[in-house]
């Protein structure tokens, strides 16, 4: 009886593959290449025909290999649009008021395969909203620091701001320091 | 003759369903869809491990090794719960096509 070990070993090639993974279906493909001889022995035929008939149940060494190579590659996780698919595909069965929610997602999806469609405009969408809310942002803290929170003092409700009346007639806050000494000292 | 593509959109189910009693190995699955279907329907090597493989891989079916008594060591491959619950839903799926297409073709007149 031929070694099927070595026999498979020989003609299968199965590339990118771990080896334990690859022992694995190499033992087993040459236990169902025995099982296939053996039957074929008990059934009275010699050991040509019976190495044959087990060689006939492989078919295409080639073609088991490239398909062994596809079933052990990992599955493809399903795509974010997949992903929403199944989801919308789920709410709609669900009635009354869900398909509205499943037309939202339909949108979002349509939108979502648009933007795959056209990345150039995709990229300058993303910049420009990522521009804008930067800029929000940093607009929005500045106001909050400067105008809603109260100032960094110990009694900020007693601060005042002094405008002195200049020459001409007119207000300003910049005194000289002469005067803003005479100031301070009035008020301890 | 079937067709290989018919042939191919029936295996996992066929798989699944010689799963459902009870753990078998690769030529045995083989074998009793050959004789479950009066010898009309045999898949090749290159048909049947890959689907196996993939099976295995999404966790529908769990192989090992066993070794018993007077025998080589064969694979054996057992019914997942994530498998039962895929041929469930493929037995329906395959029931209602048939009986959608039965439907279309009407009764046989031969």
């Amino acid at each position: 009886m031929p070694d099927w070990i070595r026999y498979v070993r020989e003609h299968l090639r199965l590339a990118d593959m771990r080896d334990d993974r690859k022992e694995k279906i190499i033992r087993e493909l040459a236990g169902q290449m025995e099982e296939m001889y053996l039957e074929a022995r008990a059934a009275q035929l010699t050991e040509d025909e019976a190495l044959r008939q087990a060689e006939r149940q492989i078919g295409d060494w080639e073609l088991l290999s490239v398909e062994l190579g596809c079933a052990e590659r990992p599955t493809q996780t399903a795509t974010a649009g997949q992903r929403i698919q199944r989801f919308e595909e789920e709410i709609r069965l669900k009635g009354k008021g869900w398909p509205m929610v499943a037309d939202t997602l339909q949108d979002l999806r349509y939108g979502l395969r648009m933007l795959r469609k056209n990345p150039g405009f995709t990229t300058v969408t993303i910049f420009s909203l990522a521009l804008g809310i930067g800029l929000n942002s940093t607009i929005f803290c500045l106001v909050d620091r400067i105008i809603l929170q109260p100032l960094p003092v110990d009694h900020p409700a007693e601060l005042a701001l002094i405008k002195i009346r200049t020459e001409k007639g007119g207000l300003s806050t910049s005194l000289p320091y002469p005067e803003y000494l005479e100031l301070r000292n009035q008020c301890k | 003759m079937f067709s290989p593509e018919l042939k191919k959109g029936s295996i996992e189910l066929l798989t699944l369903s010689l799963l459902r009693d009870r753990p078998r190995h690769g030529y045995e699955i083989g074998k009793l869809m050959e004789l479950g279907s009066g010898g009309r329907l045999r898949f090749t090597v290159s048909a049947l491990y890959p689907t196996l493989y993939r099976m295995e891989k999404k966790e529908w079916i769990k192989g090992r090794w066993v070794e018993k008594e007077g025998q080589r060591r064969r694979y054996y491959y057992r019914l997942m719960p994530k498998g039962k619950a895929v041929l469930f839903e493929q037995r329906r799926n395959w029931q209602d096509y048939v009986a959608a297409i039965n439907q279309i073709l009407g009764p046989s007149h031969a």
